[in-house]
């Protein structure tokens, strides 16, 4: 019988030696800590993505009727980045936000609030609920659908719904002939490079072409209409590239920092979200699948990651990691999509 | 600047695949693998890609590059990165 090898934490951030690609070294710090910037190199760093960002939208400012359109949730990062590209960079911005079907009525409100307190222009896509459905239940339990590195990223629900959204909000920029796209995210939850991307649109036609055969064998013919681009409507666009920004790789800031910049614009907390989201009432079914699928929660690397860079203080990293949902409490919404979390 | 030895480069890029992509030469993928058609990169990590190897090995990613097929397999990363290494030596 093959010895077990106890669990090792990093001493800095919260990653254990069980978390995939990590490793624990003799001074106690994980292999991510030990490659990472130092505070002092990140926030560099940070203002070199913040100069890069802000000649993207100094570059392509009034070139179109907008200047930006924010993928946004109605959540609380997406609601902290809408109101710093209106406020700090006197963006033009179109508020996207994409009903998945279980988007919170709270977070709903608040984006009804936030944006007339900002006066942004606010589209709603609702995509078919039947196909949501399906994509939800497929993701989650059926292995393989993500590259394998995105485990490290979010559950596979999320992995799968973040993809739908990126895409429609790439077609909705080629649409209206919108120049950049701006994302949500924080530190963790992608590369920190992804401040600022520059995609060539074409290459983007001709690479995704096995991600979206993949897509249509596993969630039907229907994933086409929301995850493929049209070459036609590519053709038709003025546009050749598309700048993607997310201004939150850019900034340290923290959780209570976030809550106190937009809880004056009419922002509130939902109370039906669960402990990591602030839109969507699924979300902590994809925690509970992938904690049961890979023994970690999704939330990890992001918490790690805010940990490392002193947002967070270690403790509460390790407790909001530990932290995995009750399934009794989140059983109505895994059988709407189909799920039986006692099966 | 001092061009690497081809081995090194793939060794190189062998390592940081591994290391970011969970996966492993031998099983998963070798040297030859398209990384994107099989789903081992996906669009977040092509961004990852791209930065590393300019950081890494001081080259430039063209938009070119991506529609080239240059960028699929570690063999074919490495042929570029020796070329371009190779001009910036030239140049």
């Amino acid at each position: 019988m093959k010895a077990s090898v106890p669990d090792r934490i990093c001493s800095r951030c919260i990653l254990s030696s069980s978390f995939p690609g990590v490793q624990i070294g003799d001074d106690g710090l994980c292999n991510v800590c030990r490659s990472a910037p130092s505070i002092d190199e990140m926030a560099a760093i940070r203002d070199s993505l913040r100069d890069a960002m802000r000649a993207v939208i100094e570059a392509n400012r009034g070139t179109s009727r907008y200047d930006c359109v924010v993928a946004y949730s109605g959540g609380k990062d997406s609601t902290f980045t809408l109101q710093l590209l209106v406020r700090e960079y006197g963006a033009r911005c179109l508020a996207l936000t994409v009903d998945n079907g279980f988007l919170s009525d709270q977070a709903l409100q608040n984006g009804h609030r936030v944006t007339s307190a900002l006066e942004v222009d606010f589209l709603l896509f609702k995509p078919s609920p039947s196909f949501m459905n399906r994509m939800y239940r497929t993701s989650a339990t059926t292995p393989g659908i993500h590259a394998r590195s995105a485990i490290t990223r979010g559950s596979a629900i999320c992995n799968s719904c973040i993809n739908l959204i990126n895409n429609i909000a790439v077609l909705t920029a080629l649409e209206k002939s919108i120049p950049t796209i701006a994302g949500g995210y924080l530190g963790g939850q992608v590369p920190k490079d992804a401040a600022v991307i520059r995609i060539d649109l074409a290459s983007q036609l001709a690479a995704r072409k096995s991600t979206l055969d993949k897509y249509e064998s596993h969630f039907g013919a229907e994933a086409r209409r929301y995850f493929d681009i049209d070459p036609e409507l590519l053709r038709r666009s003025t546009l050749t590239h598309l700048n993607v920004i997310n201004p939150m790789l850019t900034l340290s800031v923290s959780e209570s920092q976030i809550i106190d910049t937009i809880h004056p614009l009419g922002w509130d907390r939902p109370a039906d979200t669960g402990a990591q989201s602030s839109n969507c009432r699924l979300n902590d079914v994809g925690i509970v699948m992938h904690h049961r699928q890979h023994g970690f929660n999704p939330y990890t690397t992001e918490i790690a990651e805010q940990v490392r860079y002193g947002l967070m203080s270690r403790d509460e990293g390790l407790r909001r990691a530990s932290e995995i949902p009750d399934p009794a409490d989140v059983t109505q919404q895994a059988m709407q999509v189909g799920i039986d979390l006692n099966a | 600047m001092n061009a690497q030895p081809r081995a090194a480069i793939e060794e190189t890029l062998r390592s940081f695949v591994e290391e970011q992509f969970l996966v492993e030469l031998g099983k998963d993928f070798d040297r030859e693998t398209n990384l994107f058609e099989t789903q081992i990169i996906d669009s977040f990590g092509f961004v990852q890609l791209v930065q590393f190897l300019e950081r890494e090995f001081k080259v430039k990613i063209q938009d070119s590059d991506l529609l080239s097929g240059e960028l699929t397999s570690i063999s074919r990363i490495a042929n570029l990165v020796e070329a371009r290494t190779y001009e910036g030596i030239s140049a």
